[in-house]
């Protein structure tokens, strides 16, 4: 039983879950910025307030089975990107404290927007300038990191954290869709069209670039030229269909659209660094702590991820339907 | 000014940490004694009940979003200022910390929406379940976690081969030596650090003559409860104290303030010194006679070890570790008195209008969290030059991050959270003043399992008209 | 009235020494047995106190 690849698919599900989740919560933090009406932020807001701990957790968990299962690479990686995970942490520490803060205050509540929407953002962007440093490669030696906390200021990185943002929105967008009342649907529908068409354009530019400075990469993509060109034609299609969006359609439509697009780059990505888990100089099993370490963290995940999605499926399903216009505050 | 990036990563790390700490303590209270008050609620159907339970639920709701934004910090900053550490420590305390993940941090944010938000959505006793699963998932996260850090407190369970961790057994990393005494420690620091801030906030209410049954059901089972957790509190403290004094003698050799290997006879409590690490002495020492004896060797005339047992380059700085003791332990003892005191003031009958105890009540509301932040510096501090005790020592575990780059986060850290405490303060004195808020007559507190299913309001008109209020006496 | 004063004084002075007595008990100063027991005792006794002594409001 190959231990390390276990692990980095309970790895890779945990991460893809968190970018879809955390995906639309974000997005909606983005959109706030494009939103000049109070009322209608506070109704963006409440379409995502029960369920946003949870889908945060899922990053925590990501960390932390890298940490468990791949030391070697936590402990590469996260001084490699120093700096772009420190500013995320205080983006997303200020999106979640916004949450709490910002009904306290009716005052000050557009001072807590900007604080959410600029946390988002943040954090969003600091995510895809991690995506890019990956994809740029980290300097290793002697299984230690051995570059410069400024690596992540190139321009490739820089490309990918503008991409991310527009990729959340689309899907903060299509989760606005499916969640506000007929007030936000023509803004929803501008925010899908929008950020596809910006995603699809800097995210295309970002492989394109990526292609040519990195050899790794590229000799990675030629060994899969097949599946990745599949995977292209696919994220073409499906970023075309959300830019070109029809007024009418099933609300449901375009989210599915946007997680689609979604799942087709992180397919994309993982195919662009297996087996390597810091690209491009160490590989899975290099990475991996022992078998017991590793056992003990999937035997847990198999036991308890059913019960986790199950009863996160349930607290979803509680807040179902669209968002009531008066918003969850108590009629005291 | 030239700093070792070892000294700036500690900072760092014991800021992010110190702040954080102050609001799991205080969830992990709160949460069960929400679930407390709303089980009086659904059984005597008592509307003071609910009053008291959406009071402390919009603090409580602040400072565990603050605790969830913080705590993830610490968990990639294991890796961002000690990545050698977390190389090393991995195998051992990343599956414990997974774990903590997989059982309790998605147990409270999967109901912590219902709880928060549920209460028109669904039935009141599917809303308690939702409230009982947060205060379990609290108590299941400082579990796991008080594992990880006992073990690198207390290691076991682990085979080193040239600088790698290899775990041979579960048993013993999970149930390290010291994780049973100080995982019964630290949830009943929570539940004192709880009744406290709900005592306090009642006792100010009584000094005020507003919202008064509020005020005196929450001093009532403030004080109730308090008094009989720092008895327990103190026991547990004493077992813990024994059970470092095997395991980590240098660092309860710090803490006691006493330098020489055997100190005179009958050895006095110290209360007060100005410690020279440099040439092992204390400048200035202030104590009570024949107290150490008693307290620290259960015998009128028996000598206490001092730091001197321990070399010099294994030692911990006892200026920290012996100050952070006093300052929990004294803070022990006052709440033990307060504790004392309400019993005897209950006997009396005058436990509401003794004025001098209310506001002795008020000023004891922070006491848990500074007993609770002290207590972690004597851990923390005192476990040094250790970060994994007698395995790896923290100046060898940091990242290779240069020290300009950890002091300008270290100061991002602080701008950010001192914005995040400074609100947490004003919204939660707000909501002090502005007091409990009436609770309609007809709010419920019946319903089935069967109807939990259906999402209803409680409180929709056309319930009020055809539905029966049943009020048991 | 002075002998009211002193003998309420003299009350409250014992519950407080009895309170050191408690404290000194369970922190092991009279060993282990003693320990458990005068915890025992105590959180009996305050289980008793709290439920037998009512507090002063009639409407809890």
């Amino acid at each position: 039983m190959d231990l390390p690849l276990i692990s980095v698919s309970f790895l890779a599900f945990a991460l893809t879950l968190y970018v879809i989740l955390d995906g639309f919560d974000l997005g909606i933090g983005i959109l706030l910025l494009f939103q000049p009406a109070p009322m209608s932020r506070d109704h963006m807001i409440d379409s995502i307030t029960p369920t946003w701990d949870g889908n945060e957790t899922w990053i925590i968990m990501a960390g932390v089975t890298l940490l468990a299962a791949f030391p070697v690479a936590y402990s590469i990686l996260l001084p490699a990107f120093y700096l772009p995970v420190i500013l995320m942490l205080l983006g997303l520490g200020f999106r979640g404290v916004s949450f709490e803060f910002r009904v306290q205050s009716r005052q000050h509540r557009h001072r807590w927007d900007v604080a959410f929407a600029v946390g988002s953002l943040v954090a969003a962007f600091m995510q895809g300038l991690v995506l890019g440093s990956l994809m740029q490669g980290v300097k290793v030696q002697n299984q230690h990191f051995s570059g410069s906390l400024l690596d992540v200021v190139h321009p490739l990185p820089i490309i990918t954290g503008l991409a991310l943002p527009f990729g959340y929105a689309v899907l903060g967008g299509g989760w606005l869709k499916l969640k506000s009342g007929l007030r936000l649907q023509a803004f929803a529908n501008r925010s899908i069209r929008v950020s596809a068409a910006l995603f699809a354009i800097l995210f295309a530019l970002a492989c394109l670039y990526a292609a040519k400075i990195q050899p790794g990469l590229r000799s990675k993509w030629t060994s899969h030229g097949i599946a990745l060109a599949c995977l292209a034609g696919l994220f073409a299609i499906a970023s075309g269909l959300l830019t070109t969006l029809p007024k009418k359609t099933v609300p449901v439509v375009p989210f599915l659209l946007g997680l689609f697009l979604l799942l087709v780059g992180i397919s994309g990505l993982a195919l662009s660094t297996f087996p390597d888990i810091v690209p491009f100089s160490v590989t899975l099993w290099e990475a991996a702590s022992s078998a017991t370490s590793q056992t003990f963290v999937l035997v847990g995940a198999a036991f308890v991820t059913p019960i986790i999605l199950t009863y996160s499926a349930f607290a979803y399903w509680i807040f179902r339907g669209k968002t009531p216009d008066k918003g969850w505050e108590d009629d005291n | 000014m030239k700093l070792d990036p070892s000294i700036v990563a500690r900072i760092q790390f014991a800021f992010t940490v110190s702040f954080h700490i102050i609001f799991p303590t205080m969830s992990i209270g709160l949460a069960s004694f929400l679930a407390v008050i709303e089980a009086l609620w659904l059984k005597t159907k008592k509307p003071i009940y609910l009053e008291i339970y959406k009071f402390w639920l919009s603090i409580f709701s602040m400072g565990f979003g603050i605790g969830v934004v913080t705590g993830i910090v610490l968990s990639f900053e294991f890796g961002l200022g000690f990545s050698r550490f977390a190389q090393m420590a991995g195998p051992a305390i990343g599956p414990l910390i997974a774990l903590e993940v997989l059982t309790a941090f998605f147990l409270e944010a999967g109901f912590l929406g219902i709880m928060l938000f549920g209460l028109n959505r669904v039935g009141p006793k599917l809303h308690f379940f939702a409230t009982c699963m947060v205060a379990i998932g609290t108590l299941l996260s400082a579990s796991w976690i008080l594992s990880a850090n006992s073990w690198m407190q207390t290691p076991a369970g682990v085979a080193i081969q040239g600088g790698h961790l290899t775990v041979v057994s579960w048993r013993h990393v999970l149930v390290n030596p010291s994780w049973l005494y100080r995982l019964p420690h630290m949830v009943t620091a929570a539940y004192l650090t709880a009744s406290f801030m709900v005592a306090g906030v009642g006792a100010w209410y009584l000094l005020r003559g507003k919202h008064q049954h509020f005020a005196r059901r929450t001093l009532a089972l403030g004080t109730a409860f308090a008094t009989v957790l720092i008895a327990a509190q103190v026991f547990i403290g004493d077992i813990l104290y024994g059970t470092m004094l095997k395991h980590q003698p240098s660092k309860m050799q710090a803490a006691e303030g006493f330098w020489e290997k055997q100190s005179q006879s009958p050895a006095p409590y110290l209360w007060f010194i100005v410690p020279d690490q440099n040439n092992q002495r204390n400048r200035f020492q202030l104590g009570t006679p024949y107290l150490g004896s008693i307290w620290l060797t259960h015998s009128l005339d028996g000598r206490v070890e001092g730091l001197k047992n321990t070399p010099r380059d294994l030692q911990p700085r006892m200026g920290m570790v012996f100050y952070a003791f006093r300052i929990m332990y004294c803070s022990a003892m006052v709440m033990f008195a307060v504790g004392v005191a309400s019993l005897w003031l209950r006997f009396r009958g005058t436990l509401f209008s003794s004025r001098w105890f209310l506001w002795i009540l008020v000023f004891m509301t922070p006491s848990g969290i500074v007993a609770t932040l002290a207590g972690w510096y004597v851990a923390e501090t005192g476990r040094q030059p250790w970060v994994i005790y007698g395995i790896l020592k923290t100046a060898d575990a940091i990242s290779p991050v240069p020290a300009p780059a950890l002091w300008s986060t270290l100061v991002a850290f602080v701008c950010v959270y001192a914005v995040f405490i400074t609100a947490f303060l004003i919204f939660t004195l707000r909501i002090i003043r502005r007091g409990p808020s009436e609770v309609h007559s007809y709010a419920e507190a019946s319903g089935s399992l069967k109807n939990a299913f259906r999402p209803y309001v409680l409180d929709s008109p056309g319930r009020l008209l055809t539905t029966n209020i049943t009020q048991r006496s | 009235m002075r002998n009211r004063n002193h003998l309420h004084r003299f009350h409250s002075m014992s519950a407080a020494l009895l309170g050191v007595f408690f404290f000194f008990a369970i922190i092991g100063v009279f060993g282990l047995r003693w320990a458990i027991t005068a915890l025992a005792g105590f959180v009996l006794g305050a289980v008793v106190v709290c439920v037998a002594f009512p507090t002063e409001d009639v409407e809890s």
